[in-house]
């Protein structure tokens, strides 16, 4: 399948999967809301241009939006990882090893141990971020927190599972 | 980069400063019918999953309104002697105030600070802004947007839903709220004191509630506290309807309401 169509496919994936299952299912506990759509942002190539970076992020949460009801939400907050999103890869990725990996990020393109730092930062930045959006109004600052720092946990747990099904470790011979 | 980082990002916090103010907008109304056509589609699978427990559902609502029928009323015949009867016509007609109609949910959500309700019944099928939806068990909430096919429901679990419910017992009056945690707790103040409460007391809707017609459950008394340095109480609700699986709900329609709110309004501004 070519790369655009893959990621078209996965947008609209990812979407529905997020409006109609995670952000329909009962919450685990208050502090819980999983976030799997983001993941979308993440497994982007790394030849996609940064404004195509930035326009893929705000659609992408501006059409979550229009599930939950809440415009402007997610796609601030999906937004903001798509624009820290080639700070990180910069950081954590040494040159070389980029120019050669012409797909996207992964636990083989980057370290399995970087690749999940990048993922956790981006995770707690859109986490961070969402909540405190939500919470603007309010100021119960234990329970933004709390919230913040357990949906960050599970969204993690959540999405390396997605990763390691969809996109398993292939031995090194292959490669 | 920069630029247009923060150009989008302004543009997306506008939108949802303006539309959690208003709870309205004409760009959302397109976004209703696309996502309603989606919802509807994914709802006509998940809901065979309910159906059982819809079935019982509605033979609980049958039987309660079987059991209000006139037929099961009598009046036990005590008259000793035939008196003179003189009966009072009763010469004003009687007028409609609540328009009942059913509505299929098509999405909800519980998760969220502000959880919206989707009902596939919009403005042609009659369903407007400002009219009240109840489920069998209890109150759901309030419509706060339609577009042609589709209707916006604000949730009871939103934290800028405010209704006014009352006691069963003594029919004091205070305001149901949410604070957006935890989806079996609504929070309702304004009882004072002096009001006898105990854990499991009944609250229904109360008649100063412009949407709601008096009387239809709201839920039950689930924890409460004096309030320190208060006058009130604050309570706890265990909310009667089950928002974690909405299948059909009433949408009411207070046919006086725009008169009164007009009257009102003239009212204040004399």
């Amino acid at each position: 399948m070519s790369e655009p169509l893959k990621n078209i496919l996965r947008f609209i994936i990812f979407v529905l999967v997020q409006a109609l299952v995670l952000s329909q299912m009962p919450p685990l506990h208050r502090f819980i809301t999983p976030y799997l759509y983001l993941l979308f942002i993440l497994w982007l190539p790394f030849s996609i241009g940064r404004v195509g970076l930035l326009v893929a992020g705000f659609l992408l949460g501006l059409v979550l939006d229009f599930f939950t009801k809440t415009p402007g939400l997610h796609a601030s907050s999906a937004l903001l990882v798509a624009y820290l999103r080639p700070f990180l890869i910069t950081l954590m990725v040494p040159k070389d090893t980029r120019e050669l990996a012409a797909g996207s990020p992964s636990m083989q393109s980057m370290d399995t141990s970087s690749y999940f730092l990048f993922a956790a930062l981006l995770t707690f930045f859109h986490h961070g971020w969402l909540v405190f959006l939500e919470w603007m109004t309010f100021g119960d600052f234990f329970y933004f927190l709390g919230k913040v720092f357990f949906s960050t946990l599970v969204s993690l747990l959540l999405m390396l599972i997605t990763e390691l099904l969809f996109r398993p470790i292939k031995s090194s011979k292959r490669r | 980069m920069l630029l247009l980082f923060i150009i989008l990002q302004v543009l997306s916090i506008s939108m949802l400063v303006k539309y959690s103010k208003s709870h309205q907008a004409r760009y959302m109304e397109y976004a209703y019918e696309v996502t309603g056509t989606i919802n509807l589609r994914y709802n006509n699978f998940t809901r065979y999953f309910s159906l059982a427990e819809n079935n019982r559902f509605l033979a609980d609502e049958n039987t309660r309104l079987a059991n209000e029928l006139k037929q099961n009323f009598t009046r036990i015949d005590t008259a000793v002697e035939q008196k003179e009867i003189k009966t009072f016509v009763d010469s004003t007609p009687v007028t409609r105030k609540y328009l009942w109609r059913t509505a299929r949910v098509i999405n909800n959500s519980v998760s969220g600070q502000n959880n919206y309700i989707t009902l596939q019944r919009g403005r042609l099928q009659g369903v407007d802004k400002d009219m009240a939806v109840i489920s069998p068990a209890g109150i759901v909430g309030i419509v706060t947007d339609a577009s042609d096919n589709m209707s916006i429901v604000m949730s009871l679990l939103h934290r800028k839903s405010n209704t006014s419910v009352a006691l069963k017992k003594s029919g004091i009056t205070g305001i149901l709220e949410w604070d957006g945690t935890n989806p079996q707790r609504l929070i309702l103040r304004g009882i004072p004191k002096s009001a006898e409460i105990k854990k499991g007391d009944t609250v229904l809707t109360s008649n100063l509630s412009l949407n709601f017609p008096e009387g239809l459950h709201v839920g039950t008394i689930a924890e409460f506290k004096k309030e320190e340095g208060g006058n009130n109480y604050m309570i706890w609700l265990k909310p009667g309807a089950n928002f974690y699986s909405l299948e059909f709900v009433s949408v009411i329609e207070n046919l006086f309401l725009k008169e009164q709110l007009e009257l009102e309004q003239r009212a204040k501004r004399n």
